[in-house]
């Protein structure tokens, strides 16, 4: 009996020990490789990463979403502030893509763990907006005197809610049409006319399939961005409102303004001529189909032309995204990619600080790096205008095409883009009325329909949620 | 003569099965040797051996660091599956009390709530802990699972009554048996669980990268995330990383297996 | 003698324990607050706006996309299951007699499990792609595995089948280990063949573990979400719209999240009856 007990007692001190030896080893509060230590407290004060000031600096996070090339500029952005001045300290941290970052912030903000400054993509600017934790940046520009003209106006709209400026873009992309100019050469066609209009990509890839220069004339991925570029471009609303900016968006507008039954129509009738493919929903699978010379045209964010370059055995050229309607002369390209919001952590030492690092990034040394290095715009101008940003534009001409296209871009309440709290899900419904469109399950009226009431559910649910 | 063809069959089925089960892992290392503009051209063999992508990878990611942290979480959590699922599946399958077959059915259900009901609910609790960035967080939730417990359970239901009853009868307490018989007979399936669990834990993504913050403390899989970009991603660090991260699998296997195929010379009943 | 029964009654409680703790911990207090949320409307945060009662069970119900999720999740689980059991049985017999190079097979047959299911979807993207694919270049066809809803759900199937081969086959063969040599030494005096060898000792003898790694099988295919979530997105056409994506769509990219405990709730009740059903059908069929 009493032998028993003590094997029983002995498991359970096992068990135990095993647990605690797991609680030994905890992140030191300095960030460098892992120690073993059993103190209790030090694993207390190492969870908490908004360490105290190391040596009289102020320490604040970063969660980023940037993997891959894009990590090591993100990376190599925060060494260039930490060395650039003795008084703040950024720790930068990656936090999976997007939509795992935000899971992980959603989840830090009801546990009261956020960071200080946080990377969130541009369909979540209603979220962060709403959320009640964000500080708007507008509001630091007076501590700095930060001039509001330093990032485009196009660029800044998008973030711009009820007049004010919530966060500082980081990394801004536009769509644009990538073509292969060995095909366009091959099929008769000038390697330096691209297509401008849907008409003319059909017109083009009519030619392309004929002359067998490729087997697809021109493929584009099912992704709701595209539908919404698309509506902008026809200088139209996507949601009530003016775009969700006056007022919080009730309803869509693209049901009611034809916008939306153009765009079907249009994707419908490419797609039945027999010259285009579909490769779904997944852009990767797309980009390998134009990558591999198997597509001739495709859009793309204009972010990707460092990697297609690298990654085609043929020379490729660039475009501006073609239009549905010719006529349309408001209408323009909604900037997408994602910008830096600054969390509020009810500290004004770490306030300030994320402000002077952030203010940091739109410098245009710091812009023209990050330009050159991840193919994502400079969002000040100026950085177009150093020696280092020339060299390069002059040795990639295919990057003045997403400037210009850029540039003339009308600032408006269209090109705005809408700000809508169920963004992520309209686009996953867009890919379900696409996809029965190209099966002929729907008609493009039907589609339509489809998405607009969807979208409209979702939009009331969020609303009722949020008041 | 029917043994040799017998024999050649079995080879072939062997390897036929063997090429088309290890052609994707095979794929992935291909890849992982390719130039960019070779990914994109349709073949499947590279046409040199680099190690470029391999040190792209490492460079992207620390990834002895993730193999370090997933190691000590595995193995950990690996140890405490096979301890309590054993443990518990012991009184399941060899004592009578009350409200067992209840308390089993309860124990079941676990697997059957789905972990992203959970997940952002076991994230507060480590918060509340004060847990946050350590590898208590990574370990603790997944210290005991039902799946162990219902197979440590199988494996001892699979042994025959007459050890149980021989042993009673000799006056061997419970845990006595439990130690010293019943767990060396069921080595076989503790190996099978003890291989299953490892990678399972080597697998997983969205636990780890809630509870950790620090690039430090981070597994494996976040590693492979870190390799992809937003917008496009070059393929080949990622195929070079996920081989990276295959070896310590590949040895946690052949660990396993040396308990997978123990019990050939166990026998059952002659003792 | 009263301590001595007194241990008695607790003792298999005390084995219990451990785990118990941290199911519990773990697993219970979560699943209550699951409970608790799947009556409520959450704010996009995930705190609760407003209580709906049966609101959101309703909706679910009603809804065409849980229907056709709930169809799809039946037809990839009766694929799933069929096909990994299955396969992971012939692997186990095969790799289980004496020939040359035994280990290495087990070793592969093994290996896909250590392939997370990220890494193996990037990998089969590859190989399904609709133009660059090895798939489509050795058939010589032109079928699109992940934009045609014909295909989309057989493809996943096959990418999960390939996961899962290697679960089923170390459990197969730790079970295999368990047979009694003599019951096959008696087999083949009494001049059973391969086939009957199989049918009339193994496969009763296995039972338990073959029992296990059925229900182990529909758990694991109604709550794979991995593959679909990098490979289809649920899609074409809500073709590959399994269950559990569709709650990790409703919690993590939808943001409600009282609707998709309600879900959970929902899952949960119908592996429960499935479960139940299979152990009713244990006591009929294992040895």
């Amino acid at each position: 009996m009493k032998r028993r007990k003590k094997w029983l007692a002995a498991i359970m001190a096992a068990v135990m020990s095993m647990t605690l030896a797991a609680c030994g080893g905890s992140a030191t509060s300095g960030g460098t490789t892992a120690a073993g230590s059993t103190d209790a407290a030090t694993t207390k004060a190492a969870a908490d990463t908004q360490a105290p000031a190391e040596g009289g600096k102020t320490v604040i996070t970063l969660w980023h979403a940037m993997g891959g090339v894009n990590g090591e500029a993100t990376e190599a952005l925060v060494k260039a502030f930490n060395e650039s001045q003795n008084e703040i300290e950024v720790k930068s941290e990656y936090q999976g893509k997007y939509d795992d970052l935000i899971t992980k912030l959603k989840a830090a903000m009801q546990s009261g763990s956020m960071p200080d400054v946080c990377q969130m993509y541009d369909i979540g600017t209603k979220f962060m907006t709403d959320s009640g934790h964000a500080i708007p940046v507008q509001d630091m520009f007076a501590t700095t005197n930060f001039d509001p003209s330093t990032v485009m106006n196009i660029i800044t709209s998008y973030y711009t809610v009820n007049g004010k400026q919530m966060s500082m873009p980081f990394n801004v992309s536009t769509p644009m049409l990538y073509y292969n100019k060995d095909v366009f050469k091959a099929a008769g066609l000038d390697p330096n006319t691209p297509p401008k209009t849907f008409d003319e990509v059909l017109e083009f890839s009519k030619k392309i399939v004929e002359s067998k220069a490729a087997p697809v004339g021109y493929a584009q991925a099912i992704y709701g961005w595209f539908f919404e570029q698309q509506i902008a471009g026809q200088g139209k609303y996507y949601a009530n409102n003016e775009n969700g900016r006056k007022a919080p968006a009730t309803e869509v507008d693209f049901l009611n303004n034809g916008a939306g039954l153009k765009i079907f129509e249009t994707w419908k009738k490419l797609m039945d001529s027999g010259y285009a493919d579909n490769y779904g929903s997944t852009t990767a699978d797309t980009q390998t189909a134009f990558f591999s010379g198997q597509a001739a045209m495709i859009i793309e964010s204009t972010a990707i032309l460092k990697t297609a370059t690298e990654s085609s055995d043929f020379e490729i050229g660039t475009g501006y995204l073609p239009k549905i309607d010719a006529s349309a002369t408001d209408g323009g390209v909604i900037i997408g990619g994602a910008s830096l919001w600054m969390m509020d952590n009810k500290d004004e030492a770490k306030k300030n600080a994320a402000w002077k690092f952030i203010e940091f990034t739109t410098t245009p040394d710091s812009q023209a790096t990050w330009s050159m290095s991840t193919g994502y715009f400079a969002v000040n101008p100026k950085a177009y205008e150093t020696p280092a940003m020339k060299d390069f534009i002059a040795q990639n001409p295919n990057f003045t095409t997403a400037i210009n296209q850029l540039k003339d871009t009308p600032v408006n309440g269209y090109t705005a883009g809408v700000l809508s709290g169920v963004a992520t899900e309209s686009r996953t419904i867009f890919n379900e009325a696409m996809e029965k469109t190209y099966d002929g399950t729907y008609t493009p009226e039907q589609a339509v329909s489809f998405l607009a009431e969807k979208v409209n559910a979702a939009i009331a649910n969020y609303n009722s949620s949020t008041k | 003569m029917k043994n040799k063809m017998a024999k050649y069959l079995l080879y072939i089925l062997n390897i036929f099965f063997a090429v088309i089960i290890i052609s994707p892992v095979l794929y992935c290392f291909n890849v992982s040797m390719m130039t960019m503009k070779e990914v994109f051209s349709g073949g499947f063999w590279p046409k040199q051996l680099i190690p470029d992508n391999y040190i792209k990878a490492l460079q992207l990611a620390p990834f002895f660091t993730f193999i370090k942290n997933s190691l000590i979480v595995s193995c950990t959590v690996t140890f405490g599956q096979i301890v309590t699922g054993a443990l518990a599946a012991y009184a399941f399958s060899m004592m009578k009390f009350r409200g067992r077959n209840a308390l089993f059915l309860l124990m079941l259900a676990t697997m059957m709530i789905p972990s992203q009901a959970i997940i952002i609910a076991n994230y507060l609790i480590i918060c509340d802990l004060g847990l946050k960035n350590t590898y208590t967080a990574l370990i603790l939730p997944n210290v005991a699972s039902a799946f162990a417990v219902f197979n440590m359970r199988q494996a001892f239901l699979q042994l025959p009554m007459e050890i149980k009853e021989a042993a009673d009868i000799d006056g061997c307490g419970n845990f006595r048996f439990f130690c010293f018989i019943a767990l060396p007979l069921v080595k076989p399936s503790m190996g099978a669980l003890g291989i299953y669990t490892f990678l399972q834990s080597w697998n997983h993504y969205l636990w780890p990268l809630l509870v950790t913050d620090s690039v430090n403390m981070r597994t494996v899989q976040i590693g492979l995330g870190m390799l992809q970009g937003a917008e496009s991603t070059d393929f080949r660090p990622v195929m070079a990383g996920s081989m990276i991260i295959l070896v310590p699998s590949i040895l946690a296997f052949i660990l396993g297996q040396k308990q997978l195929i123990s019990g050939l010379t166990s026998g059952s009943v002659k003792g | 003698m009263k301590k001595k029964q007194f241990f008695r009654v607790i003792e298999p409680y005390l084995y219990l324990l451990p785990a118990m703790f941290f199911f519990s911990a773990f697993l219970f207090w979560p699943f209550l607050k699951t409970i608790w949320l799947s009556f409520a409307m959450t704010t996009p945060l995930g705190a609760v706006s407003s209580f709906v009662g049966l609101g959101n069970y309703l909706s679910i119900f009603t809804s065409q996309a849980f229907q056709n999720s709930l169809f799809v999740s039946f037809k990839y689980a009766v694929m799933t299951v069929t096909c990994s059991i299955v396969m992971g049985f012939i692997l186990a017999i095969i790799s289980n007699e004496d020939i040359k190079g035994k280990n290495l097979f087990r070793t592969f047959y093994a290996l896909p499990m250590a392939i997370s299911a990220a890494a193996a979807s990037v990998v089969f993207m590859f190989i399904f792609h609709s133009s660059l694919g090895i798939i489509n270049k050795v058939l010589g066809t032109h079928i699109g595995w992940l934009t045609d809803p014909k295909y989309a759900l057989n493809a996943v199937t096959i990418v999960t089948v390939w996961m899962n081969i290697g679960l089923n086959f170390i459990f197969l063969t730790a079970a295999l280990q368990s047979v009694p040599l003599d019951l096959y030494e008696c087999a083949a005096i009494e001049g059973a063949g391969f086939f009957a060898k199989h049918k009339h000792i193994t496969i009763p003898c296995i039972s338990p573990t073959l029992f296990f790694l059925l229900i182990i099988n529909v758990i694991n295919a109604l709550q794979a979400y991995a593959q679909v979530k990098l490979m289809t997105q649920g899609g074409p056409s809500g073709s590959t719209n399994v269950i559990v994506y569709q709650i990790y769509q409703e919690a993590f990219m939808n943001s409600r999240f009282g609707m998709a405990c309600a879900e959970s709730i929902v899952l949960f009740i119908i592996l429960m009856v499935l479960t139940l059903i299979q152990f009713r059908l244990e006591k009929k069929v294992t040895y």
